[in-house]
C-alpha cells in the first residue's frame, strides 16, 4: 500500500539518517534500500533525497566522498558523523514519543496502551 | 529526436539553472546524472528499452525546477564577514602606523599608499581566484617555488648580513620566502598524500631543498617558521588518515628524523659563538648593553617608561635625547607605537590578532576537503608564527629576530605576500564547502575499446 506523501516528509530525515548508521551508501542506493526495507511502502522520490542530504551534509550530520564504481561512474557516498549519530537519537525519542500519542488517541485514549509503552 | 543521455542531460541542465551559485553547478549534475543513469540502468534490466527506461527514471526523480530552487536554497557561497573586516582592520591599522611612525620621525613624503593599493588588488585576486587551481597544479607550485627562490638566491646580493633581491630601486628581502613556502610545501603534502609511507618519505626530502635556502638566505626565523608549520601539517595530514597508513608508525616516520635534526641543531647552537652570543642576549642583555644585548635592553627600557595611554616618559639614563630603534617600522612597530601612544595601542593590535587567528583556526577546522584544510591550516600557521614571533621580539625577549607583523609592519614585500595568503585563505572559507575530495586518485587510462551510450568507441591514441 503506498502512502500519503505528507505522511512520508516528516519523517524522510530519519529515515535517511538510520541508513546511514549501518552503512555509507550513495543516493540512488538509499532509495532502493529504504524500499527494499518497507515492501516498497517508502517510496522516495530521488527529488525529495538530495535536498534532504544536500541540507544534512551542510549542517555536519553527514559528510560524502567520492568513489569511483567499476563501470567507471563517480559515486558519491555519505557517511553519517557524530553530529549526525546525535540527531538520530534525538529524531528516534521524538518519533517514538510522537507515535505513541499517535497510537494511543487512535486505540480509543487508551491510558493502558502508554503504560504498556512506558514498561 | 533527443537521445536517452541528452534528456539526462537537459534534466540537470536544468536543476543548474535554477542554482545561483555556479560553483557547485558541476558538483550536483554529476550526482544528479549518476543517479539517472543507476535508476535507468535498473529499469533497463527490468526489461525497459532504453527510452522509457529513462524517461521513467526523469519522472522518479520529480520536477527539475522545484529540486533545483531546493537544492538554490541550500548552497550559497559563505563570504566570512567577520575575519574580512579583521583582515580591513590588520590593513587599515598598518596604514595608520606606518603613516606617523613616519611622520613623527622622518618625512611625510616617505609614506605611500600604492603599496597598500597592490595589496589591496592582490588580496581581492586571490579572494576570487578559485582556489581549488592550487590543488590541480599543486607539484607544480611547489616546483615553481623552488626553482625561483633558487634563482632568487643565486641573484641575491648580501645586505645587513641576510640575502636581497633587488628590482629596480627597491629590495626584498629574501627571508620572506618563508612566508611562501608552508603554503608551497603543505601542496606538496596535497601532492604526496595516497603514496603511503613513501609519500611521507618524500615529504621528508621535499621539506631539505626549503630549508637549505632559508640556511642559506640566512633567516633563522623563517628557518623556524617553516619548519614548525612544516611540522604540523605533515602531522596532521598523517593523524587524519590522508596518507592511508597507521599513524603511530607514520607519525614516528616524522618524528625521529625531527628529532635528530634538533640534536643536530642545538650541537650547532652550542658550538657556533654567533649564536651564544644572541642567545645570552637575549636572556641577559644587560650584561653587554652596548653590544649585542642594546637592542634587547632599549626595546625594555621603552615599554618599562611607556605609558597607558600617551607617550612614554624618557628613560632615566637617556635624558631628553631618546634614541631611535633601527628600523623600528619593519622590526619593532609595536614597540615604537607602545612607546609613542601607550599600551593601549599595544593591546588593541594584540585583540585584532587574536580574534583574526581564533577565527581562522575554528574555520580551519570547519574544512571538509583535504586540499581546503591544508592550504587554509598551513596560511593560518604561517600568520600565527609570525604575529607570535614578531610580539615577543617587540617585548624584548625575542631569541628569533622580528620578520613581519601580518600586514601592519612595514615591508612591501611582506604586505603583498600576506595579503595574498589570507585572500586565499578566506577563499577557501568562503567557498571551501563544496570541493570534493576524490578517494581514488583521478588518473585514468581509457581503454582501446569501450562501450558508451549504445557505441562501441575504439581509441587508437589510447589517452
Amino acid at each position: 500500500m503506498s502512502i500519503d506523501k505528507s505522511l512520508l516528509a516528516g519523517s524522510t530525515t530519519t529515515l535517511i539518517l538510520k541508513l546511514l548508521e549501518e552503512k555509507d551508501m550513495y543516493g540512488y542506493q538509499m532509495i532502493e534500500t529504504l524500499a527494499q526495507k518497507s515492501d516498497d511502502t517508502f517510496n522516495l522520490k530521488a527529488g525529495t533525497l538530495y535536498p534532504i542530504l544536500h541540507n544534512l551534509e551542510n549542517n555536519g550530520a553527514v559528510e560524502s566522498y567520492e568513489e569511483e564504481a567499476d563501470n567507471g561512474r563517480i559515486r558519491k557516498y555519505y557517511h553519517l558523523t557524530s553530529k549526525g549519530k546525535k540527531l538520530l537519537q534525538e529524531k528516534h525519542q521524538e518519533w517514538i514519543t510522537y507515535s505513541s500519542a499517535v497510537n494511543r488517541i487512535l486505540n480509543g485514549g487508551g491510558k493502558l496502551c502508554s503504560n504498556h509503552l512506558m514498561k | 529526436m533527443q537521445q536517452p543521455f541528452d534528456e539526462i542531460k537537459q534534466y540537470s541542465k536544468t536543476v543548474c539553472e535554477q542554482i545561483r551559485w555556479k560553483k557547485a553547478h558541476n558538483i550536483i549534475a554529476e550526482e544528479i546524472e549518476n543517479h539517472l543513469c543507476d535508476q535507468r540502468d535498473a529499469y533497463i534490466s527490468q526489461g525497459e528499452d532504453e527510452k522509457s527506461a529513462t524517461q521513467k527514471a526523469i519522472l522518479q526523480m520529480g520536477d527539475a525546477v522545484s529540486i533545483g530552487m531546493e537544492l538554490d536554497k541550500i548552497h550559497k557561497p559563505k563570504p566570512q564577514w567577520a575575519m574580512i573586516t579583521l583582515t580591513a582592520m590588520l590593513m587599515l591599522i598598518g596604514m595608520l602606523s606606518n603613516y606617523f611612525i613616519d611622520s613623527s620621525e622622518y618625512s611625510l613624503a616617505r609614506f605611500s599608499l600604492a603599496p597598500y593599493i597592490i595589496a589591496l588588488t592582490v588580496f581581492l585576486i586571490c579572494y576570487l581566484l578559485d582556489f581549488s587551481i592550487l590543488g590541480k597544479y599543486a607539484k607544480h607550485c611547489y616546483f615553481i617555488t623552488l626553482v625561483i627562490s633558487f634563482i632568487g638566491l643565486l641573484f641575491s646580493n648580501p645586505i645587513n648580513g641576510g640575502a636581497w633581491f633587488l628590482v629596480g630601486r627597491s629590495s626584498v628581502s629574501l627571508s620572506y620566502l618563508s612566508l611562501i613556502f608552508p603554503l608551497a610545501y603543505s601542496l606538496l603534502i596535497y601532492a604526496l598524500r595516497h603514496r603511503r609511507y613513501k609519500g611521507i618519505i618524500l615529504c621528508g626530502i621535499g621539506y631539505i631543498p626549503f630549508a637549505i635556502i632559508l640556511l642559506l638566505v640566512p633567516s633563522f626565523t623563517g628557518f623556524a617558521l617553516f619548519t614548525i608549520s612544516a611540522l604540523v601539517v605533515l602531522c596532521m595530514s598523517i593523524v587524519k588518515g590522508w596518507f592511508g597508513i597507521d599513524k603511530k608508525r607514520g607519525l614516528l616516520l616524522v618524528f625521529i628524523p625531527a628529532f635528530i635534526a634538533v640534536i643536530a641543531a642545538i650541537i650547532y647552537i652550542i658550538q657556533s659563538p654567533h649564536s651564544l652570543n644572541r642567545l645570552s642576549a637575549a636572556v641577559s642583555p644587560y650584561s653587554d648593553r652596548n653590544g649585542s644585548g642594546y637592542i634587547y635592553c632599549l626595546v625594555r627600557d621603552l615599554l618599562a617608561n611607556s605609558k597607558f595611554v600617551g607617550k612614554g616618559t624618557a628613560p632615566a639614563q637617556f635624558g631628553s635625547n631618546v634614541p631611535i630603534i633601527p628600523a623600528s617600522g619593519t622590526d619593532y612597530i609595536l614597540t615604537a607605537l607602545t612607546y609613542n601612544f601607550g599600551w593601549i595601542a599595544f593591546i588593541g593590535i594584540s585583540v585584532v590578532i587574536i580574534a583574526f587567528s581564533i577565527f581562522g583556526l575554528y574555520y580551519v577546522t570547519k574544512q571538509k576537503s583535504v586540499l581546503g584544510t591544508i592550504v587554509s591550516s598551513s596560511i593560518m600557521l604561517t600568520f600565527v608564527l609570525q604575529a607570535v614571533i614578531y610580539i615577543i621580539s617587540n617585548l624584548g625577549y625575542g631569541i628569533l629576530s622580528a620578520l613581519s607583523l601580518p600586514l601592519i609592519s612595514y615591508g612591501k614585500a611582506a604586505l603583498i605576500i600576506n595579503s595574498a595568503l589570507i585572500g586565499f585563505m578566506l577563499s577557501v572559507f568562503r567557498t571551501g564547502d563544496i570541493l570534493k575530495d576524490s578517494i581514488k586518485s583521478p588518473i585514468k587510462v581509457n581503454p582501446i575499446f569501450s562501450y558508451e551510450d549504445g557505441k562501441l568507441i575504439i581509441n587508437f591514441k589510447g589517452n
